[in-house]
């Protein structure tokens, strides 16, 4: 009899990951004491601010590269933007436009650092960006900590560090602050929906589902199912690396400026720190693999993490009277899903490599017999 | 290869255009409305009893004698309308200004009173600077306990 494709072990093994969110959720839900319209209002505030984030990490995983851990040159690349367009005095809606082009010619370069770096690294993609980032890391805070203010002009002092150079640990963005989402926003039963930014990312939604279809998407496809052969059929793989990886970048830097206009003020040294690692840790509890992700692992991620990381910090303190154990809580469970989910991941490569290997060795075996 | 170039080319202009639009429309000033007595070379310009400043989109600026209040501004043009009560107890008068603002000044000081009575630009608007105070860095003064001793 045939295995039915949608078997319940299927499914759980499958959405595993989701589906432990989903309980976690729901056990912390009632205990965190939070109203219904408390939660929908938390949940679309994060959609709005975090999802163009993950969707950047779509186009890398489709090109075969894993994880992009080094979605975090983008972020630093949107975060420079937003210094230089704070110091500029440009506001509102043309202020998020200026910083997003001012991101694009960093994030090329960076992402083009960093895909050149990962062709050198073929099979270890994830952790040569998770130490790329930290790397350009260090050359951000060089940048902003000791050239912005004696070499780039920064003619604030409102943002510069009393020595006259550098830039403080907070820039206000008062002035540019939710500009995005209250330009064309509602509001239905008390929740505020931040129309254009859920048109901006059905935009970016839409590009993908379109670029997929390109054959520069078409040449990532084949290029993340098998590098040799789609080298072999002519495409430039590591060309088309290096493009998905600008891509992400540049998506990044957006997401970011995105981001950081919701939040309202920029953390310099700090902002960017977490942002891959959460953004990841989302994707994965939405259903994603390290090969395999879509539009809907994006969402469902989304509301799952972002759900769950406003309710555990008060579920823990309901059931252990400490505030910080739901804190620790909500830091172990990011971290713990990814390595779960990577565990998951290599665990099913090796298994497919054992079933494909015995089927090999039985088809060997039925030409042997044929033969004799 | 030359439609790619001229297409490359093409999208940085856009861009870089984009770039140059966002700083015109965007820059934001901060303006300070006084209702202050202003001081000319001969006599004087006394404040008024009350005047609102309404700018649209901005909540309205009620100035007593002597206050001074705060409006934010994106782009060149500051439109606003002015209701003035010049005495207690006077009818309110009511008059609109359209005001150019320049590109390159952060924080604009407009003196209504010298705005009311025709005064050049350069007489009602100043640039107001904003001086942030910084914390300061205690020093150790050494004494005669800490020199060695001779």
């Amino acid at each position: 009899m045939k295995k039915s494709k949608f078997s319940l072990l299927n499914i759980l093994e499958q959405y595993s990951v989701p589906i432990m969110f989903i309980i976690i959720c729901a056990i912390c839900i009632p205990l965190s004491g939070f109203s219904p319209n408390y939660l929908i209002s938390e949940i679309v505030t994060r959609i709005g601010r975090n999802t163009f984030l993950i969707l950047s990490l779509l186009i890398p995983i489709m090109a075969g590269m894993g994880l992009n851990f080094g979605m975090t040159l983008g972020a630093m690349a949107g975060e420079i933007g937003l210094i230089l367009v704070a110091d500029w005095q440009i506001w509102g809606i043309p202020g998020i436009i200026l910083a997003m082009i001012i991101s694009i010619p960093i994030s090329i370069l960076l992402g083009y650092i960093c895909g050149r770096i990962l062709n050198m690294a073929k099979g270890r993609e994830m952790v040569t960006s998770y130490i790329i980032s930290y790397f350009i890391n260090g050359l951000y805070q060089l940048v902003v900590l000791y050239m912005m203010g004696s070499i780039i002009p920064i003619k604030h002092a409102s943002i510069k560090l009393p020595r006259n150079y550098g830039i403080r640990n907070t820039v206000s963005l008062l002035n540019m602050r939710q500009h995005i989402d209250n330009f064309l926003s509602i509001s239905i039963f008390g929740i505020k929906i931040p129309i254009l930014t859920f048109l901006i990312i059905f935009l970016l939604c839409l590009f993908i589902l379109w670029f997929k279809k390109t054959k520069l998407g078409q040449d990532m496809r084949a290029v993340g199912q098998d590098m040799e052969v789609a080298r072999d059929a002519g495409i430039k793989v590591e060309r088309t690396r290096i493009i998905a990886i600008i891509m992400s970048t540049i998506f990044a830097g957006f997401g970011m400026v995105l981001y950081l206009q919701n939040m309202g003020n920029l953390s310099t040294y700090s902002s960017h720190s977490q942002i891959g690692m959460f953004c990841i840790a989302a994707l994965l509890v939405g259903g994603a693999s390290v090969n395999k992700a879509s539009i809907g692992n994006v969402f469902l991620g989304v509301i799952l993490f972002h759900l769950m990381f406003i309710v555990a910090p008060q579920a823990g303190t309901k059931i252990t009277g400490d505030s910080m154990i739901g804190e620790y809580f909500r830091v172990f469970i990011s971290y713990g899903v990814i390595t779960v989910a990577l565990i998951m991941y290599e665990t099913k490569k090796r298994n497919l490599k054992k079933k494909q290997g015995i089927a090999l060795s039985l088809a060997q075996k039925e030409e042997e017999t044929n033969n004799a | 290869m030359l439609k790619k170039i001229l297409f490359r080319i093409g999208t940085v202009l856009l861009l870089i255009s984009i770039a140059i639009l966002m700083c015109i429309i965007g820059r934001g000033h901060t303006i300070y409305f006084d209702n202050k007595t202003f001081e000319l070379t001969k006599g004087q310009i006394d404040s008024l009893y009350k005047i609102e400043v309404i700018i649209p989109k901005e909540p309205i600026i009620k100035l007593n004698k002597r206050e001074r209040g705060m409006a934010t501004v994106i782009g060149q043009k500051l439109n606003f309308s002015l209701n003035i009560t010049k005495e207690k107890n006077a009818p309110i008068e009511t008059t609109d200004y359209t005001i150019e603002i320049p590109y390159n000044i952060d924080n604009i000081l407009i003196n209504l009173p010298a705005l009311l009575n025709g005064l050049d630009k350069n007489d009602y608007m100043s640039e107001f600077i904003i001086r942030i105070e910084e914390e300061p860095i205690e020093e150790i003064i050494p004494n005669d306990e800490l020199l060695p001793p001779e």
